[in-house]
């Protein structure tokens, strides 16, 4: 009897599969992964000879078949439940976090680049007085180590940032303080950046460094800009039962009227938040409006400060607390932005100076070079 | 195409087994033919010809041998038929080899043509060899139906990894199999049992030795060089035993009984048992039209001596152009010959703990000269096992490699063995015929099977991330 049940189910399975693969539409974007789907091969005969026509009808079939998504979150339920501890680079960490991964180091190329901040630093001071700091913020790995798989083969970042402070005489190390905070909400669950709490323990220990008092939080108005974000980590590891995250706003009392400058003068606008991106998947680009080359902010204050920040995308929710202390702020992403920065504080009369990326990412860096023109 | 894929699960085997069932028996051969072509063009546009050359000129080898019957001429047509495959196998696999060779013993620089290996050459000429072989021998009668043989040569289910099925085996079943629905069952259940074996097991253990084969020398341990062979071993043994029972299962699904070709080579107690467990189609195959006509072992030990020498080097280079693969098997040729002559006795006397573990290392080293393009870098490895190199016994990388794997590795550990299978027997025979049993049994598989689909949709995804960095 069990031979008879095999066959029709497995008959039954079949079919229905392939007729529902059949009369599911073709989608030409998948907004979870970020990319445009293989679509139906256009056939010619060179195509066909050298294998790429086929191969690309076998990618077809597999990006289209129905519930793409769904199967990819099995597979990943499948693992989980084999005890697996980490899929696409991101443990599967305790209490619903999902980090990333920071198992290997380029030493050489993140000793230079503390010499490329060093080299800024010592000719911002030299020629223009410009007093530099620089902040590695460590990644959730090592804030939140309690939530890591046992022997999980981390990098030691406690090292690096040593070294760092060795290196660099304005280096301003954050990671105590996040660890002070590391039961609090300070990194995203599903998305490799810090939260705006996170940015804002960081930024009151810069204010220390500074010789300033730290900020209290009634400083600034709390805002949910939204509470369904699935971020980089949810994507890569595909753990489709993650819950999603927070993303609030830290509006600085009495910094209005603000002016949002982006690229001199593409864009201009009154505010911080780039809120179109919260319809979309990435919604951590609300804040400064993804990665732009160049940002200037004017603010309400009238200090007379002007803040020269050169970034990755960590600073992008750092800034909104920032705005609270200067009159002026130029934001420069160094993948994009290639001309001096030096002659740029010269010519604009910027006061100070911040070096602000994550760890990981600064490790691996390769324009940091461009800080030394 | 691979029957690892959802272009194969979900388009072509439905297609293939309606049209072959909805037809009249006579034109069954045609219709598997056709797909087969079909099969194999869909990944090799263009030596499908070298295929379907190799199919014609075999069919009118073993026609000529079956006319000259008893004359010189059959003998030539038999050698013709051996030559013309070799000259085929060694062109487009040992042709780079060869030259490479001649250029550093003969100081040459003749440059090397790198031909593509077509997909399934060293099984497909071996089996054609087999067929003419076979009829000179007088152990199968020429296939008259050239549509029939080339169903033969091409038969997807074993054309592009086997098990190599010798002509005699099926000749029979070629002109007169009859499907029956148990059969067919079984070759459902025994297609999904190797679906899975190569997708959820092998694949995921892949990835643990593709990891640890490729660390960097600050994160490599040597408990971690072990782990990387254990891996290998059970990637290795899952892949093709998994696309074996898939050959095996496909083959049932048409009426076809083809032979084992792994019989749980992991549970030998000797390296002896070891080769007649692992890649049996392959042993046989060598035993049969080499080993045998040069007089096996019955014409004296130094001739018993040479006959094992060749095979084992022929058994090694078979496995792929490049002189690991030679040493590879002059490796396993040594271990057997001082297993045949007193190793052998001391093993069977010994704890069987003792002589599994035995097996099990002197496997584990072998790939050393097996999974590695180049010798060197095998050697390199095989160093850091035994504490070269300065490496540190075991680090966190080991603990979390383990500890993210550790289920795993019982599961591919308990399937290595006939525990499943046995179990599954036993249950079968007692509560097959209720409905509950049918049901559980019904539900591992289907569960087997859609896990198989997640993994194989899984394969593509590849998700942008590129501007939140």
């Amino acid at each position: 009897m069990h031979g008879k049940m095999t066959t029709s189910v497995f008959i039954l399975l079949l079919g229905t599969l392939s007729l529902v693969n059949l009369l599911t539409p073709v989608r030409s974007f998948s907004e979870n992964e970020n990319r445009y789907l293989q679509q139906l091969p256009e056939f010619s005969t060179n195509a066909l000879m050298d294998g790429s026509y086929t191969a690309d009808i076998d990618k077809f079939v597999t990006d289209q078949f129905a519930f793409r998504d769904s199967w990819v979150g099995l597979k990943t339920l499948g693992e989980v439940a084999l005890g697996k501890e980490s899929s696409g680079g991101v443990y599967f960490g305790g209490d619903g976090y999902l980090i990333e991964m920071f198992d290997t180091v380029n030493m050489s190329r993140y000793e230079q680049n503390l010499g490329h901040v060093a080299y800024f630093a010592d000719q911002a001071g030299e020629r223009m007085g410009i007093p530099v700091h620089t902040v590695l913020a460590p990644t959730a790995a090592l804030a939140l180590a309690d939530n890591l798989p046992r022997f999980a083969p981390e990098v030691d970042q406690r090292e690096l940032l040593c070294l760092a402070e060795e290196q660099l005489p304005g280096f301003v190390d954050v990671s105590g303080t996040l660890a002070a905070h590391s039961d609090e909400y300070i990194y995203y669950k599903t998305d490799h950046h810090w939260t705006t709490l996170g940015a804002f323990y960081a930024y009151n220990h810069w204010r220390e460094a500074r010789g300033l008092s730290p900020r209290p939080l009634e400083d600034f108005t709390k805002e949910i800009l939204s509470d369904s974000f699935y971020g980089t980590n949810y994507t890569k590891a595909s753990l489709y039962t993650a819950k999603p995250d927070t993303i609030t706003a830290f509006h600085a009392k009495g910094q209005e009227p603000l002016q949002v400058d982006y690229n001199m003068g593409e864009t201009v606008t009154d505010t911080l938040y780039a809120v179109e991106f919260l319809e979309q998947k990435d919604k951590y680009s609300v804040f400064l409006n993804a990665n732009q080359p160049i940002t200037h902010i004017t603010t309400g204050n009238r200090n007379g400060k002007k803040l020269m920040v050169v970034k990755d995308s960590y600073a992008n929710s750092f800034i909104q607390m920032a705005v609270a202390d200067y009159e002026e702020l130029y934001v420069v992403d160094l993948r994009y932005y290639k001309t001096s920065v030096l002659d740029f504080m010269e010519e604009r009369g910027v006061t100070e100076a911040l070096v602000l990326y994550n760890l990981k990412g600064f490790a691996a860096d390769v324009n940091l070079y461009y800080l030394t023109r | 195409m691979v029957f690892s894929s959802l272009i194969f699960l979900f388009i072509f085997l439905p297609a293939v087994l309606g049209l072959y069932y909805i037809s009249p028996r006579f034109l069954r051969n045609g219709i598997l033919f056709f797909f087969s072509l079909l099969f194999y063009a869909w990944g090799e546009p263009v030596y499908v010809v070298l295929m379907i050359f190799s199919t014609l000129v075999d069919y009118l080898h073993g026609w000529l041998v079956d006319k000259h019957r008893g004359t010189a001429k059959a003998k030539i047509a038999l050698i013709s038929s051996v030559v013309i495959n070799l000259t085929l196998l060694g062109v487009f696999k040992y042709s780079d080899f060869i030259i490479a060779n001649i250029n550093a013993v003969a100081g040459l620089n003749i440059p090397l043509p790198h031909l593509p290996l077509p997909i399934g050459i060293s099984f497909y000429t071996f089996q054609t060899m087999s067929y003419t072989i076979d009829v000179y021998r007088g152990d199968a009668k020429m296939q008259k139906n050239i549509i029939s043989f080339g169903a033969y040569v091409a038969l997807f289910p074993q054309l592009i990894a086997g098990p190599i099925v010798r002509f005699s085996t099926v000749a029979e079943q070629l002109d007169h199999r009859r499907e029956n629905p148990n059969q067919f069952a079984d070759g459902i259940r025994r297609f999904i049992t190797g679906l899975a074996k190569k997708v959820l097991l092998a694949n995921s253990i892949g990835v643990m030795w593709d990891q640890l084969s490729t660390l960097d020398p600050a994160q490599a341990s040597v408990l971690s060089a072990w782990l990387g062979f254990v891996a290998y071993s059970f990637q290795i043994y899952f892949d093709f035993s998994g696309y074996s029972d898939m050959a095996i299962g496909l083959g049932k699904m048409f009426g076809f009984t083809f032979l084992e070709n792994f019989e749980y080579p992991y549970i030998s107690k000797s390296i002896t048992e070891f080769w007649r467990r692992w890649h049996i189609s392959l042993g046989t195959w060598f035993k049969e039209y080499v080993y045998f006509p040069l007089g096996g072992n019955r014409r004296g030990q130094g001739v018993q001596l040479r006959n094992t020498v060749i095979v084992w080097l022929f058994t090694g280079i078979w496995h792929g152009a490049s002189w690991n693969f030679v040493l590879w098997g002059l490796y396993f040729c040594v271990i057997l010959i001082l297993e045949k002559l007193f190793l052998l006795r001391r093993l069977e006397k010994a704890h069987p703990v003792v002589s599994h573990c035995y097996t099990i290392f002197l496997v584990l080293i072998s790939w050393s000269l097996f999974a590695f393009d180049s010798l060197a870098d095998g050697m390199r490895y095989l160093g850091i096992l035994f504490g070269a190199g300065g490496y540190p016994l075991y680090n966190n990388l080991t603990l979390f490699t383990l500890a993210s794997n550790g289920a795993l590795l019982v599961v591919l550990a308990v399937a290595s063995t006939p525990l499943g299978k046995n179990l599954a027997g036993r249950f079968l025979m007692a509560k097959g015929d209720t409905v509950w049993g049918s049901a559980v049994a019904n539900v591992v598989l289907v569960f087997l099977f859609v896990m198989t689909t997640a993994y194989l949709v899984d394969s593509t995804y590849n998700p942008f991330l590129y501007f939140r960095f």
